[in-house]
């Protein structure tokens, strides 16, 4: 495979094949799964081929203007995409039950979805990257709306925003070709004056939409608690990071040239985005709403650490998109397994299934803390380089919203931890449920990618330089942002080590003592035992109550109940308003408009008697 | 490579690592054990008495909570005591060689990990499958948000008035020119919201809810016994070690150069920890809820207040 060839398999190949899988008969759903899992492969190939050729490849419409072409940042971007895409076919095909999700409507939207990815990312031209960034909504639409209860109002909800935005690319993007007069994805960057603030704005809400931050966030928890499992891991918690990130680099980096102003800008959007999401993350009793709002908590780091500018701000916030996915998606993966296990979503109807579940235990409690900021797993680095590239940021003329981000993102961290205690506690450990873990336990298709990712956060920690920042991210950006990390104060290496010797020392000391004679009694609950003493679980809803009934937090989360934060439902009760004397009108008396129409006759008649 | 990596080694293990943390950690926790006793006019224990409760501990059996996760039950002491270990070495060896003894640690990295005997308590307790571990582990985590906020406001005094440093041995060496942090104003005040903040991270009245034994049996730690209960009073001990010892190698100008310097030094941590220990014995424990409405009030405007004099420059 040439790269010309590779460039126009990974767009052309998934349409084809949702075309062929959606044409397939329904009897037919093991060659489904087969084809999807195939060309997801060869996606992936011509990803890895693309990678590694180093070379511009660029594809002409007719020899006329270049469509489509890559460089660095995304060649990147698209091996990132095409690794989910592998990785979620194959949870899909080990989760998904063919009697409640159609496998051919299934198949056929994540393939195109994939499809329409990697066209937005290896677009050249501006029209090219609007066309496929839309068309990829569709799809969206139709993935998240074969998910459970609620699904079509959170696939409506999700379109509308996404659709929304779309509005903003066109317009940003009209606006860009006005002050330069290029389609070029890869212009000259251009100053921050006058009509460009408007198209670096548009674009930005176009690439915060889709990754999902604050406000343009609401779509993602409600879509990554109803979607089907694996395409809420793929597309809340993985595609759209990369895309709407990926989006974000390249304005940041490329198309303009930032000035103190919109850089203080999109900070001040980072610093909300973590640490608004994060609260309201705290009291889901969801466990797949909670991770949907982490996944727009997460969103922040990237954009904070992007937006600072420094060379080790845009690595770690790159870094941080790359380690969010891996472990959001992980985290998604869990939930999947142990909602298939318990038969619920809730948290009060979980726990105690770290016994049931001993490996999906393991790959969660990885991926929470490293979501968590745990040295040495993969988070803590790249949050470690996004504070540094704040402070630095700090010292160079953001002026004194460093401050403001620097505890924003800090915070953030501590209560993403909190957060994720919750689940632990509520999901696997604490006080077993009566009625859970007695469903499905999961299957080789659903351990391989949780393991995978587990593993990945680990790997890309504890060798963080040598690994992801010198094999993928350094590649990825220009020579200005070239720095190395060999006197680094982190030592994740090192460090990782010790803590194991640390371990193992650990270890001894329980050798020292009376480890081998071990016994198992039951828990001593106040003298109650058995059902007894159910009525004291302590369950995932009471946890957090203390924060809940604060003064002055109550308010603001009995406000969120109302959705007083959620763009849409405010949009909703604006139309809802100028709508109101609309729809007074419509009576449903025949009488009132037949009246209407005839005083409408009139009006016209006596408009062109006149 | 193989010699640093034993040197290193020996850091961690042995100076100022594990084992010295760990005996004076517990010489530590015998002071505060006499101080107490003295307040309430007992006799207090000899001084090998932490010690002895080590060693008994570890004569004794382990019991696990039937049906829950041996792993997570046993393997949760091991990570609190991992964390305080790597937390105590950083702060050691800046403390003595400045930058350099072949560890670098900075603010940042120490915050994150001086997190982790914290979270081992949550986990354990999480683990424990009993309902009044669970308060436990909630209350420990609540208490964590609620100081976490005032301490990282706190931590950006000296970051702030170095201009951006945040390694260890960069801020020793800022302090050694230009005089320490804690002898400016905002110094001063951040010191005082500090305060609190290392009492509750020490686990000590007035913010023992999590263990709270009147009222929730020991809470995280309910189910635990021997060896696992030892690792955890361990770790607790070397806290006593390692948490003041950072605040005043970041804050109050760490250990110098000379012995008198390292003496002046040695006398701050042992201020600073009788400071806790008195405060420990004249307060009651307080509600959680109150406790977190404390800390993100009346200590996190404190805290403000000394981030703003650092950034008008006093």
């Amino acid at each position: 495979m040439n790269t010309q060839q590779a460039l126009l398999a990974a767009i052309a190949l998934p349409f084809a094949a949702g075309l062929v899988a959606w044409l397939l008969p329904r009897g037919l759903s093991k060659l489904t799964k087969l084809l999807s899992l195939i060309v997801s492969a060869l996606v992936m190939w011509a990803a890895i081929v693309l990678y590694r050729s180093q070379s511009v490849a660029l594809w002409h419409w007719n020899g006329g203007g270049v469509i489509f072409g890559l460089d660095n940042l995304s060649a990147f971007i698209l091996l990132g995409v095409a690794f989910f895409g592998v990785v979620m076919t194959i949870y899909s095909i080990g989760f998904l039950d063919d009697e409640k999700v159609s496998p051919r409507a299934y198949y056929a939207n994540f393939l195109c979805a994939l499809g329409a990815a990697c066209g937005a990312v290896l677009a050249r031209n501006m029209i090219a990257l609007l066309v496929f960034w839309g068309l990829m909504g569709i799809p969206f639409y139709l993935l998240i709306n074969l998910g459970r209860e609620g699904a079509d109002a959170a696939a409506k909800k999700t379109m509308i925003i996404l659709g929304g935005s779309d509005s903003l690319l066109i317009l940003g993007i009209a606006l860009l070709y006005h002050a330069t007069g290029s389609w070029d994805v890869l212009q000259p960057a251009v100053a921050l004056e006058g009509m460009s603030v408007i198209a670096c704005l548009c674009l930005a809400a176009a690439a915060f939409a889709k990754a999902g931050a604050i406000p343009l966030h609401s779509w993602a928890p409600d879509a990554g608690a109803t979607a089907p499992v694996p395409a809420a891991a793929f597309l809340p918690a993985s595609l759209d990071k990369l895309l709407g990130i990926y989006l974000f680099a390249r304005i940041s980096l490329d198309l303009f040239v930032l000035d103190t102003g919109m850089r203080g800008f999109f900070v001040l959007i980072g610093a909300v985005t973590v640490i608004g999401a994060v609260m309201a993350a705290l009291v889901q009793h969801n466990l797949r709403r909670l991770l949907g709002f982490h996944a727009v908590s997460q969103v922040g780091y990237m954009i904070l650490g992007i937006a600072t500018g420094t060379a080790i701000g845009v690595i770690g916030g790159l870094f941080h998109m790359l380690n969010n996915a891996l472990y959001k998606s992980c985290l998604f993966l869990t939930a999947g397994a142990a909602e298939r296990r318990t038969g619920t979503g809730e948290l009060e109807g979980m726990g105690g299934l770290a016994r049931a579940l001993p490996f999906t235990f393991a790959c969660a409690l990885i991926a929470a803390l490293a979501i968590s900021g745990i040295p040495p797993l993969n988070g803590f680095v790249s949050k470690w380089m996004i504070y540094q590239g704040i402070i630095e940021a700090g010292q160079h003329g953001l002026g004194p919203l460093w401050v403001i981000a620097l505890v924003a993102a800090m915070f953030g961290s501590t209560l993403t931890l909190a957060s994720f205690v919750k689940v632990l506690h509520s999901v696997f450990l604490g006080q077993p449920r009566s009625k859970a873990a007695t469903g499905r336990r999961p299957n080789l298709g659903m351990w391989a990618p949780m393991g995978l990712l587990a593993a990945l956060c680990l790997v890309f920690g504890v060798f963080a330089y040598a690994v992801p920042i010198k094999g993928l991210l350094l590649p990825a950006l220009p020579a200005h942002l070239q720095i190395s990390f060999e006197n680094a104060t982190w030592q994740p290496g090192l460090a990782a080590l010790l803590l194991l010797v640390a371990l193992v020392a650990g270890a001894v000391i329980y050798a020292l003592g009376t480890i081998k004679s071990i016994r198992e009694d039951d828990a001593y609950i106040g003298g109650e035992t058995g059902e007894r003493a159910a009525p004291y679980d302590y369950t995932g809803v009471q946890f957090y109550r203390t924060i809940e009934t604060l003064p002055a937090l109550d308010k603001l989360y009995r406000r969120a109940k109302e959705h007083c934060y959620d763009i849409y439902d405010l949009g909703h009760r604006l139309v809802d308003y100028i709508g109101a004397p609309l729809r007074a009108l419509h009576s449903g008396l025949l009488l009132t408009y037949v009246a209407w129409c005839v005083l409408g006759l009139v009006v016209l008649l006596w408009f062109l008697v006149r | 490579m193989t010699a640093n990596f034993f040197i290193a080694l020996l850091r961690f293990l042995i100076f100022p690592g594990l084992l010295f943390t760990a005996v004076v950690g517990l010489v530590m926790s015998w002071l505060d054990r006499k101080v107490t006793a003295r307040v309430q006019w007992r006799v207090g224990p000899p001084f090998l008495q932490p010690f002895y409760d080590i060693v008994k501990l570890l004569g004794k059996e382990v019991i696990v909570p039937a049906g829950g996760s041996r792993m997570a039950f046993l393997g949760a002491p091991l990570v609190g005591l991992a964390g305080a270990t790597l937390a105590a070495t950083l702060i050691g060896t800046a403390a003595i060689y400045g930058g350099g003894g072949g560890f670098r640690g900075d603010i940042i990295i120490l915050l994150y990990l001086l997190v982790l005997p914290s979270l081992a308590v949550i986990l354990g307790g999480a683990a424990s499958k009993n309902p009044l571990a669970s308060v436990g582990a909630s209350r420990e985590m609540k208490l964590l948000m609620g100081y976490e906020l005032p301490f990282i406001l706190v931590m950006l005094v000296p970051i702030i008035q170095s201009g951006g440093m945040l390694s260890l041995g960069n801020l020793l060496s800022f302090q050694a020119q230009h005089g320490s942090f804690a002898a400016s104003l905002s110094g001063v005040v951040a010191l005082v919201a500090v305060l609190p903040c290392l009492q509750a991270k020490l686990a000590l009245v007035p913010f023992d809810q999590a263990e709270a034994e009147t009222e929730i049996m020991g809470g995280a730690l309910i189910e635990y016994s021997g060896a696992p209960l030892a690792v955890f009073k361990l770790t607790k001990a070397m806290m006593l070690f390692t948490a003041p010892m950072f605040l005043v190698v970041v804050l109050w100008g760490g250990f110098g150069q000379t012995l008198g310097s390292a003496l002046l030094g040695i006398g701050k941590y042992v201020a600073l920890l009788v400071l806790v220990i008195l405060l420990r014995n004249t307060n009651p424990r307080v509600k959680i809820k109150h406790a977190v409405r404390f800390f993100w009030g009346p200590v996190t405007a404190l805290a403000l207040i000394a981030v703003l004099l650092a950034l008008v420059g006093v």
